[in-house]
């Protein structure tokens, strides 16, 4: 008696051994005309039986077969994805939309690399300078307005590393496949917006993890992130007119004049990340976000203006 | 020399109306003009393009891959305006309707370092809006097969030679099964058979889209253009048949075994006998049948020295 | 040293699983056209099919180093292929119509008068047993069919037939049950 998890099999004896289809039942088989019990026996005889295997050969579909092949040894060809990509996979982005924020220009290691770095110097910087005495100026936060000072080269620095990417992310030079990506169709708000996403993550999760290791308050990352957003946007805002890095070099220069502007007249640039400051800044957040999206179809790669 | 009038129209069938009597353009131009700082690279171009294909011939600088880059909505022109595929690159949406029935190959075919080819052509039929993966690499087979690149799919694009690289540049212009294919110097630097196998890919193209190429090797266009354009310093200086150019040479090539001093152009052949273009002062020369490149030559004179590849050099170069 | 085109099953795959491109052509060459025919006997669509053949053979490229079996790398590869088109046809959604299809295919019963060939071939892999198969009511056999010939467990046959779990078990029990007393 079989047991309950077992195939329930004959044992093979001398006649499966020597036992192969002949072309007629092979030719019943792919018709369609054989059923039941001896297509189950066939079925379960063909894939490891080379012999009728082969005699399957001349009753295929070739074209089919040839068109499948093709594909199967495309897709080995193409190099597995790295970890990045796996990663968006994982949480369930389709795969065309990985494969084009990982290719997007700005997101090459070196300029990754190139971001630690400017981030570590401003954290560095911090670390090391002692809180000023003798400044003038409001507190901010709590904090006194000479701590404020040493960290300040941070909070200048970081709302514009997402220009820089923005900039570089659109850049004819710094993409190879420029002009072949001007002249295809997705070359239009998709691909901007997508590119634009990637760079600001792709800066602002360091630039808010640094953040935490600078000496001052735990809600310093929070402070940081309306000012930076609302740079970014109004860049993004003003490339729906200019070229990205025109817009993206006009907005970080507004933005070093703002902040020396404050330095100069009020002695510490800080207000600008004070409870006024972080107001303005949603103020501009939303009207750039609305500028943005009320003519996001101006945007576009490379078409000349 | 004698210098052909305004550009005549295309397939015109011999009678003479001044109607376009041939069939509907595929790309029409009127007024092109596009200048890089002083210079000008084009200088208000009249072009109708028919379906099939067609060659641009000119030297370098005579404007080619600006008005190619113009046809690919990759740049736009100063003045005049165009129609490709019935669309008007100067409104977006149509821009983008042209894109998606566009193959563009440039002149220098840009690819991310670590790129092989299959993963090359997968990112282009990304951006060509091929989204599902399935149909996606099913294109990409299809035009690895087309240009003959399967033995090399996983290899990297750099390095590979200039020759297959072409291919490949060629395999993504044919990703998405466009109706116009742009392409800026397809066969530079490529050698004779390999050449001969573009010839055959492009007679043989699946969808019979119309197809502009540029070039300065005017066998290649001889050999697999129905039409010609001649570019000349920005401004089109011919459009006809391949035959029609060479007829413009008609009575004004000669052969002879000595090098006559009094003809415009001379050059040796490969038989040894020197081909003259001009007049037959000495009238000791022989006339021959003119052939295309002497019809370009007319047009072009001492200023078409063809670039880099040297596949003509008439005049005082070709004195050995 | 072998070359792929005469190392056997065993051996080829431990040549993809090195990442030998020609020796995954050989392994598809070899496989894929009864793979074809066998899966598209439990789907209407041939569009899911050449998908699932695809997929099957790509995961075998990406995977083939895990080989762990007896040697029977074609019930491997089949296994790999159904429960690639049972994952595609339940993304699809549509499954009670490919449901309806394998019964379809299955149920319709053999002819009683029989050659002697074809006593041989129902000797081949299940001897009275497959005869015996035949005889059972139509979701008995199905039931059965899915998990023991086509070796999926009981939840994917329940996906395959578009009905719960539970009902799958049971019937595979009464299969079984009326099995034993026919063979008794």
């Amino acid at each position: 008696m079989t047991k309950e998890s077992e195939a329930p099999r004959v044992d093979k004896g001398s006649s499966t051994a020597t036992w192969h289809a002949d072309e007629q039942l092979l030719a019943r088989y792919v018709q369609g005309d054989l059923h039941g019990a001896l297509a189950r026996s066939l079925e379960a005889h063909l894939p490891d039986c080379p012999q009728c295997r082969n005699g399957l050969a001349g009753l295929l579909n070739a074209a089919r077969l040839a068109h499948n092949r093709r594909v199967v040894l495309t897709s080995a060809s193409l190099p597995p994805p790295g970890w990045p990509e796996r990663m968006l996979s994982a949480v369930g982005l389709p795969d065309h939309l990985a494969r084009l924020l990982v290719l997007t220009p700005s997101l090459r290691r070196s300029w990754l690399l190139a971001t630690v770095l400017v981030l570590g110097v401003a954290v560095g910087t911090a670390q090391v300078l002692s809180p000023l005495s003798g400044v003038r100026g409001a507190a901010v936060f709590g904090l006194t307005a000479g701590s404020a000072m040493r960290l300040l080269p941070f909070l200048v620095v970081v709302p514009l590393l997402p220009l820089a990417g923005v900039a570089a992310a659109f850049s004819r030079r710094l993409d190879p496949m420029h002009d072949l990506a001007v002249a295809a169709p997705m070359s239009g708000v998709r691909l901007f917006f997508l590119r634009a996403g990637a760079v600001l993550v792709t800066s602002l999760v360091p630039a808010l993890f640094a953040a935490l290791l600078l000496p001052g308050p735990s809600w310093l990352p929070a402070v940081l992130l309306l000012p930076t957003s609302a740079v970014s946007v109004m860049t993004l805002a003003a490339s729906t007119a200019l070229d990205p890095a025109v817009a993206a070099v006009g907005a970080g220069a507004c933005w070093l004049a703002l902040v020396c502007g404050l330095g100069v007249a009020l002695g510490s640039p800080a207000v600008a990340f004070g409870y006024l400051g972080q107001i303005v800044a949603g103020i501009i957040l939303v009207v750039g976000a609305g500028v943005l999206v009320a003519r996001r179809g101006q945007l576009e790669l490379g078409w000349a203006r | 020399m004698k210098r052909p009038s305004a550009p005549r129209p295309l397939a015109d069938k011999g009678d003479g109306t001044a109607h376009d009597v041939g069939p509907p353009c595929v790309v029409r131009v009127a007024g092109l003009s596009r200048r890089y700082g002083a210079t000008v690279a084009l200088d208000r171009v009249d072009l109708c393009l028919s379906p099939g294909v067609t060659g641009l011939l000119g030297p370098n600088g005579a404007g080619k891959t600006t008005l190619l880059s113009i046809l690919a909505t990759v740049a736009s022109p100063d003045a005049g305006h165009c129609s490709v595929l019935g669309f008007d690159p100067e409104h977006t949406a149509e821009r983008v309707e042209i894109r998606r029935r566009l193959g563009f190959l440039p002149q220098e075919l840009g690819y991310h370092r670590h790129f092989k080819v299959a993963e090359f052509l997968d990112y282009m039929a990304i951006l060509k809006e091929i989204l599902d993966r399935g149909q996606r690499r099913a294109e990409v087979a299809r035009v690895l097969a087309l240009a003959d690149l399967e033995a090399v799919a996983g290899k990297r694009i750099r390095s590979l030679s200039g020759g297959t690289r072409r291919r490949v540049g060629i395999a993504q212009a044919l990703l998405g099964q466009p109706e116009l294919l742009v392409l800026d110097e397809p066969t530079a630097g490529l050698d004779p058979e390999l050449r001969l196998r573009f010839r055959e890919l492009l007679s043989s193209l699946p969808g019979s889209p119309a197809v502009v190429l540029s070039t300065h090797q005017v066998d290649d266009v001889a050999a697999v253009c129905q039409h010609v354009v001649v570019l000349l310093a920005g401004q089109v200086r011919f459009t006809g048949s391949p035959t029609e150019l060479a007829f413009l040479a008609e009575g004004r090539v000669w052969v002879a075994d000595e090098r006559d001093p009094a003809a415009e152009l001379a050059w040796r052949g490969a038989d040894g006998r020197w081909r003259h273009i001009g007049e037959n002062r000495s009238g000791r020369m022989e006339p021959v049948a003119p052939t295309v490149e002497d019809g370009y030559l007319c047009l072009a004179g001492r200023n078409a020295v063809g670039g880099d590849d040297g596949a003509h050099e008439p005049g005082s170069r070709g004195a050995r | 040293m072998e070359s792929p085109d005469q190392a056997d099953d065993v051996a080829l795959l431990r040549f993809v699983g090195r990442g030998d491109q020609a020796a995954l052509a050989v392994l598809y060459d070899r496989h894929a056209g009864w793979l074809t025919l066998r899966l598209s006997r439990r789907c209407s669509s041939s569009e899911l099919v050449d998908q699932a053949v695809q997929d099957t053979f790509f995961a075998l490229w990406r995977g083939a180093g895990r080989y762990r079996g007896d040697g029977r790398v074609g019930a491997y590869v089949w296994g790999i292929g159904i429960r690639r088109l049972i994952d595609l046809q339940r993304r699809e959604g549509n499954v009670q119509s490919h449901a309806t299809r394998w019964r379809l295919l299955w149920g319709a019963r053999e002819e009683l008068v029989r050659s002697a060939e074809d006593e041989v071939l129902l000797g081949v892999e299940h001897g009275r047993l497959g005869e015996e198969l035949d005889r059972l009511s139509p979701e008995l056999q199905l039931a059965l069919t899915a998990t023991v010939i086509d070796g999926l467990t009981c939840a994917e046959a329940a996906r395959l037939l578009g009905v719960p779990v539970g009902t799958v078990k049971s019937r595979c029990h009464r299969a079984r049950v009326e099995l034993r007393e026919a063979l008794i």
